[in-house]
């Protein structure tokens, strides 16, 4: 009658936990490796998120320009062209005042909108010409 | 024939069968062995054993084996011993052994047997049925059955034996319950402390599992996590894709931040503000011009100087207090 025998239970445990150890070691290094990925990919995220939310707000920007030329409409003698799309717009304005001429270029400057041209000519000083061609 | 070759040596490995013809050889304690181990199957004398014929109140053999450790106790002296069973004639009775494989492996191991090379151990009990007369065993003892128990005699004391070498033969031919001797370790761990290692290696092998279960928990959640951040962020999958994003995003950013600071500098330009004003100033992607109107032409070499810091000049002319700015960015 066979019996069986200690060293066989002995083997059988370690037939096991080997393949046990080196699996629960390996998926340490993983979760460690996973744990680096996911702190990179989250300051990534939040790198993108911020670039996105400062400089790619054409909505944004574009209202705000609405709004602006709105303000600069209302003073008198003033004669405005305006081509406003959606992602880009361009304007000419004759005869606009000193302080709306500032504001105006002020707020450009201040929002996130990429001026590609602005002429200013003072050549007359009654009749301020602004032109300027922007993308949102 | 290569393959007539492989065929036989697969049969040999895989499916051995009992050789009638296997060679047996008997073992007292005080026997001499020959050196050349010529033989397969070892049976051993009465003296490596302890057995008894009992009537149990059970019929299986694996029945009545858990039985046998609370029989012996207390009757045996110290030792690590193993016990074995197997029917009687009649119902009900059992022959119920008790035996120190430690010891019995020591003893052969001392006498130059290589165990691993037998095949088959059996005990001298389990030929009971074949051993009617007494056998002369050779070193001045004989073995005789008395009353179905098989015991060594002093062969002065017995009379009409039979050879040692006869029992043999007829012994090959006859099915007997063989018992399990293991070769012995080369380090001295019992039995009960490879059990107990064996056991401890349980439990840890108990722990590594729950870790690896809950490291595995832990990783999924990661995985989790990383496909969130994707989603939540919007991160293009590939690098080169995230690579393309990020840089035209700070290209933007970097073009902004220029024209900004570029601009501010030009309407800062050093100037005599009760009679001196930026006539003229185009501003594009590259190129900048500024017409200035000067109260007089003193003041133009400032100007050209404050400029040349923040712009690369092109040309610069001063004709009737008007001067004419040409620059790149």
């Amino acid at each position: 009658m066979k019996q069986i025998q200690p060293h066989w239970y002995l083997f059988a445990a370690l037939l096991i936990l080997v393949p046990v150890v080196y699996r629960s070691h390996t998926i340490q290094e993983k979760i460690v490796e996973t744990e680096k990925v996911n702190a990179k990919l989250e300051s990534l995220g939040r790198y993108i998120k911020d670039l996105e939310k400062n400089y790619n707000r054409p909505e944004k920007n574009r209202k705000k320009l609405i709004s602006l030329l709105k303000r600069v409409e209302k003073s008198k003698d003033i004669k405005i062209d305006k081509n406003i799309k959606k992602r880009k717009a361009n304007f000419k304005i004759v005869g606009i005042k000193k302080s709306d001429l500032e504001m105006l270029v002020k707020g450009v400057f201040n929002s996130t909108m990429r001026v590609k041209r602005l002429d200013i000519d003072r050549s007359d000083l009654n009749k301020t010409r602004l032109e300027a061609e922007v993308i949102f | 024939m290569i393959l007539k070759k492989k065929y036989s040596t697969i049969q040999k490995l895989f499916f051995k069968k009992r050789d009638r013809t296997e060679n047996f050889k008997f073992l007292d304690k005080g026997m001499r062995v020959s050196s050349a181990q010529d033989y397969t199957n070892l049976i051993l004398s009465s003296t490596f054993y302890w057995v008894r014929r009992e009537q149990l109140p059970v019929k299986r053999v694996h029945e009545a084996k858990k039985l046998l450790p609370a029989i012996f106790d207390g009757i045996l002296p110290d030792g690590n011993y193993k016990y074995m069973a197997e029917p009687a004639e009649e119902s009900g009775w059992f022959y119920i052994y008790a035996y120190d494989e430690e010891k019995i492996s020591e003893y052969l191991e001392s006498l130059g047997i290589d165990i691993t090379k037998i095949r088959r151990f059996y005990f001298i009990q389990s030929f009971v049925k074949l051993i009617e007369e007494p056998i002369d065993i050779g070193n001045g003892y004989s073995i005789v059955n008395d009353n179905g128990i098989i015991c060594r005699l002093p062969s002065n004391l017995v009379e009409n034996s039979i050879p040692l070498d006869h029992f043999l033969k007829v012994a090959s031919n006859y099915k007997a319950t063989n018992i399990y001797i293991s070769k012995r370790l080369p380090f001295s761990i019992d039995g009960r402390s490879i059990l107990k290692i064996s056991a401890l290696l349980s439990i840890a092998l108990l722990i590594y599992i729950t870790e690896y279960i809950i490291y595995y928990k832990t990783y999924d959640k990661l995985v989790e996590k990383n496909q969130t951040l994707y989603e939540t962020y919007n991160i293009p999958k590939t690098s080169y894709q995230r690579k393309a994003k990020i840089k035209k995003l700070e290209s933007i950013k970097d073009e902004i931040i220029s024209k900004r600071l570029i601009f501010s500098k030009i309407v800062r330009v050093p100037l005599n503000r009760k009679y001196e004003f930026i006539k003229k100033l185009s501003l594009s992607d590259k190129r900048v011009s500024i017409e200035i109107s000067l109260y007089n032409d003193k003041n133009a070499e400032k100007i050209k100087k404050y400029l040349e810091k923040i712009l690369t000049l092109k040309s610069v002319k001063v004709k009737s207090k008007i001067m004419k700015i040409k620059a790149e960015i």
